[in-house]
């Protein structure tokens, strides 16, 4: 006698059997108590979860000899046939192999003979979605009114592969993935029958393997009995299943966290030769990593359930030390590097590739602290801290473009609502509210520059030679200009108007910090503006080497 | 029955084959095996010899050879020794089915049927599902073995009925050996083989170590002497483009070999150690590399390689998609874009 592996000879035979299934199985069963079968049932679900398995107990329920209560008797002649896969009035076909019209329209002629010795003649289709388009349709009109004595069952994986007109001519049930709790004690029963010693964790690693399919928990668990006999030690566990990987996990973690590239590589060397699959590897990270998050973001336990108590302990305790920033930010690495993972000739050089790329990014500063920061500025500057800031420390000066893994700049709505105390607002409100009141007047200032502000004495330069000086220079002008310049500051405030030498345009009061700053804000302008960004992004590697302000090039 | 000389020829892999020999042994002998690794780390050469153990007669420790079914198997004419192998790109429905057919008839001298399908995740979608009925049922005395380097792309319902044994790369002795007792090769020749085989046999036994060897030195030489040298042919560049010749999969090779290489030099650079790169035989132009290098810009390099590779395998203008790499790749630093929004 062949050996059979236990998928298939602890296949359920009764209802009463089969695992996690409940909602379905107490439907059928009342529905054959009451003598309410439909004509035609699908099943749907997840591989391994007895979709199969059902159609085959109805089958054999609904075409029982002896039967006295909903469960088949698994004894009669019927039962035996149906188990044995030889019944004449049960067909399973494969729906996969026989998936064309022609196969269809030869089931359509058998139909219509009555079953030979039981009750019901019964197809069941597995792997009903690889129908083509056309033997669904020849199917529709038969499957909405076939004869009393034909019943139909489909099974699918893949749900959303068949078409509506056919889901809504049958009862469909929908198969839930099996907890791991079931699973264990599933196999925990298996292991009894068959007389094997195997720890409790040993059978909860099996059974999480099975990642919700009892097929592929069996499979796995027969290959441990295949390679270590009756006695099962937890080693013989790992070395079969190749979970040694847990290790390795919290270890990259941690080494991509600290940004240490060279032990990631390491790690991953290790890796390699021990024979982990590195894209599976990387399936593993990619979901620690998300369990990173949701530990960050959620206290909720149920949400980390895919994960053993150590492992939801030590993301919880990883989840205290590290900005949720950061996990995010590495998160959307890994998943955008998924794609390239799948297409990499070589697995293992792209995933070092990558994580040397998460290792050494810049560290990331959580937005809390970075407002943080920016409030203890400001409040420096209300309480009339150093006046000669230099460009770089000032909030306003966004200096360089932000990069794709900074932050976004929480940077500008705060000091947009700070009262006029910081020339730098008070020139822009300046220019907007004289922009309303004289826009003539406005345009042929708005090349100018802040060159300083205070005592009643606003200072505006322009570059020598430049072409307005003399409109600007006339006394209605500055009269205007001063005007609204009085209101914005809420004071007496004159305008005067200065030219520049082109060398050392900041020659103004406060020396050169206060006067390089405008032309510091143009340049970074400029560095924002979206068609220079469009030109960057356009043409890999080009670069902007300078920026020149206008008026310089007009006087050279 | 002795199950041991079947599987002498593999090398390596000891935890499978025990593994497979335990299942011959307690006679629970799966109907599906799924054997995933890498290819040309041995899981063809391992099938091959557990289809020898399922059906060797065991007459070897009397004659002190093989059997007349494994010799029968070692030369390809066992008539239960069936292999599916994809026709084109893929492996089509129409093979399933005629593998379905056959498999329904007891074998035919052999105890065990056993059908090896290689490369099984190039099963396009409808030849996946039309196998699924026959992989978790086949008629008795049927055996199959998928083989696969991308278990990933196999639909889900394939590997779950299946047994999966997971093939590692060799440890570098592993293939040493082989090198050496197979191929006769000389003992300095084989240990720097054995790593650039990066434990898998196969990358190693089809290459001319000499000619690659050539190539490497003139690619890497224009590529990593250029950053400083001001007076060097500013076209070699385009010269040494040449040199991964005209055929596509030559050249994604050789872009892998550069790229390999990178990786190397990374590797040095961070770890700084030797014993973790693959081309030991360019260690000096590694180390010099890796010296003056960053990591931003060697991943940055990675990826300009990668990306060329994907470009030359959909078909692009190979010529033009090289020179721009070779051009990309010679730039020294790290990401002129933010320099230039940080400083000026």
């Amino acid at each position: 006698m062949e050996y059979v592996v236990l998928a298939r000879s602890c296949r359920p035979q009764k209802f009463g059997e089969v695992v996690g299934q409940d909602h379905v199985v107490t439907t059928l069963r009342n529905a054959i108590r009451m003598n309410r079968a439909a004509h035609a049932y699908l099943f749907s679900g997840p591989r391994g979860t007895g979709k199969t398995t059902v159609a085959r107990i109805m089958a054999k329920a609904l075409n029982c000899s002896e039967r006295d209560t909903e469960e088949p008797c698994d004894q009669c002649g019927s039962c035996r046939e149906i188990r044995d896969g030889v019944s004449i009035d049960v067909r399973e076909i494969d729906g996969a192999s026989n998936r064309g019209i022609d196969e269809i329209r030869e089931l359509k002629e058998n139909i219509r003979f009555a079953p030979v010795s039981s009750r019901y003649k019964i197809y069941i289709i597995d792997e009903v979605h690889m129908l083509t388009k056309e033997a669904f349709n020849a199917l529709l009109k038969t499957l909405e009114e076939p004869p009393p004595h034909v019943i139909f069952m489909f099974a699918t994986t893949e749900i959303h592969r068949v078409p509506p007109t056919i889901l809504s001519r049958c009862q469909h049930f929908d198969f839930k993935r099996i907890s791991i709790r079931q699973i264990t004690e599933n196999l925990a029963a298996i292991a009894e029958k068959l007389n094997i010693s195997i720890s409790p964790r040993g059978l909860a690693l099996i059974a999480q393997a099975g990642a919700g399919s009892l097929r592929d928990a069996q499979s796995l668990f027969d290959q441990v009995i295949s390679y270590a006999g009756e006695t099962i030690e937890d080693g013989d566990i790992e070395a079969v299943l190749g979970i040694t990987d847990r290790g390795y996990v919290s270890d990259l973690l941690q080494a991509v966290l600290d940004g240490r590239a060279g032990a990631c590589l390491e790690i991953v060397n290790d890796m390699y030769y021990a024979g982990e699959d590195i894209r599976r590897f990387y399936q593993t990270f990619t979901r620690v990593l998300m369990g990173l998050l949701t530990a960050c973001v959620s206290k909720n336990d149920e949400l980390l359930e895919e994960f053993t108590e150590d492992e939801r302990r030590e993301l919880r305790r990883r989840a205290e030390t590290v900005p949720v920033e950061a996990v995010e930010r590495l998160l959307g690495m890994l998943l955008a590097g998924d794609e390239d993972m799948r297409k990499a000739s070589d697995s293992r050089l792209q995933f070092e590739y990558l994580l040397v790329k998460m290792a050494t990014l810049e560290p990331i500063i959580p937005v809390d602290e970075m407002i943080n920061r920016l409030e203890a500025l400001e409040t420096r500057l209300r309480s009339g801290g150093s006046r000669g800031r230099t460009p770089s420390a000032g909030p306003a000066t966004p200096g360089k473009i932000p990069g794709p893994e900074e932050p976004p700049p929480p940077v500008e709505e705060p000091v947009e609502q700070e009262d006029v105390t910081g020339e730098d607002q008070l020139w822009k409100l300046f220019r907007k509210r004289l922009k309303q009141e004289n826009p003539i007047l406005f345009s042929k200032m708005s090349e100018g520059i802040l060159l300083a502000a205070g005592e009643g004495i606003i200072k505006i330069g322009f570059p020598r030679g430049f072409v307005f000086l003399d409109n600007l220079r006339e006394p209605a002008a500055l009269e205007l200009m001063s005007r609204v310049a009085s209101e914005c500051a809420g004071s007496e405030v004159r305008v005067r108007i200065e030219e520049m030498n082109g060398r050392n345009k900041g020659n103004g009061v406060n020396g050169n910090a206060d006067g390089k700053r405008p032309l510091e804000e143009i340049k970074s302008e400029a560095l924002r503006h979206p068609m220079v960004q469009k030109v960057l992004d356009t043409f890999e590697g080009a670069e902007v080497r300078d920026v020149r302000i206008k008026e310089e090039r007009s006087r050279s | 029955m002795n199950s041991a000389m079947p599987f002498s020829g593999v090398y390596g892999h000891e935890r499978q084959i025990n593994f497979l020999k335990n299942a011959l042994l307690r006679d629970r002998v799966a109907q599906a095996y799924l054997f995933d690794g890498m290819a040309g780390v041995g899981k063809k050469t391992t099938a091959l010899a557990f289809a020898r153990a399922l059906n060797c007669l065991g007459t070897e420790e009397e004659t002190g050879e093989f059997c007349a079914s494994c010799r029968k198997i070692e030369t390809g004419n066992h008539p239960d020794i069936l292999f599916v192998a994809p026709d084109g790109k893929f492996i089509k429905i129409g093979q399933i089915r005629e593998l379905a057919r056959q498999m329904c008839f007891r074998p035919l001298e052999g105890r065990r049927r056993v059908v090896i399908i290689e490369e099984a995740h190039a099963m396009n979608d409808e030849a996946a599902n039309a196998l699924l009925k026959t992989l978790e049922e086949p008629a008795p005395g049927n055996v199959l073995i998928l083989l696969t380097s991308r278990s990933e792309a196999l639909p889900r319902t394939i590997a779950s009925r299946c047994q999966r044994l997971r093939f590692a790369p060799l440890p570098a002795s592993a293939v040493e050996a082989f090198l050496k007792e197979r191929r006769g090769i000389g003992e300095e020749e084989s240990s720097m083989l054995a790593a650039a085989s990066a434990g898998c046999i196969g990358r190693v036994i089809d290459r001319d170590p000499e000619a690659s060897r050539r190539f490497e030195e003139d690619i890497l030489g224009v590529l990593e002497i250029s950053g400083d040298a001001g007076d060097e042919n500013p076209l070699a560049p385009f010269l040494v483009v040449a040199r991964f010749g005209d055929d596509r999969a030559a050249i994604v090779e050789k872009l892998e070999l550069v790229k390999e290489w990178y990786r190397d030099v990374l590797v040095l650079h961070e770890t700084g150690r030797e014993e973790l790169i693959i081309h030991r035989d360019l260690l000096n132009f590694t180390r010099r590399a890796a010296d003056r290098s960053t990591a931003g810009r060697l991943t940055r390099n990675i990826e300009c390689i990668e990306a060329a590779r994907r470009a030359v395998d959909r078909n692009a203008n190979s010529r033009l998609v090289l020179e721009s790499m070779m051009f990309k790749l010679r730039q020294p630093s790290t990401d002129r874009r933010q320099q230039a929004a940080r400083g000026s």
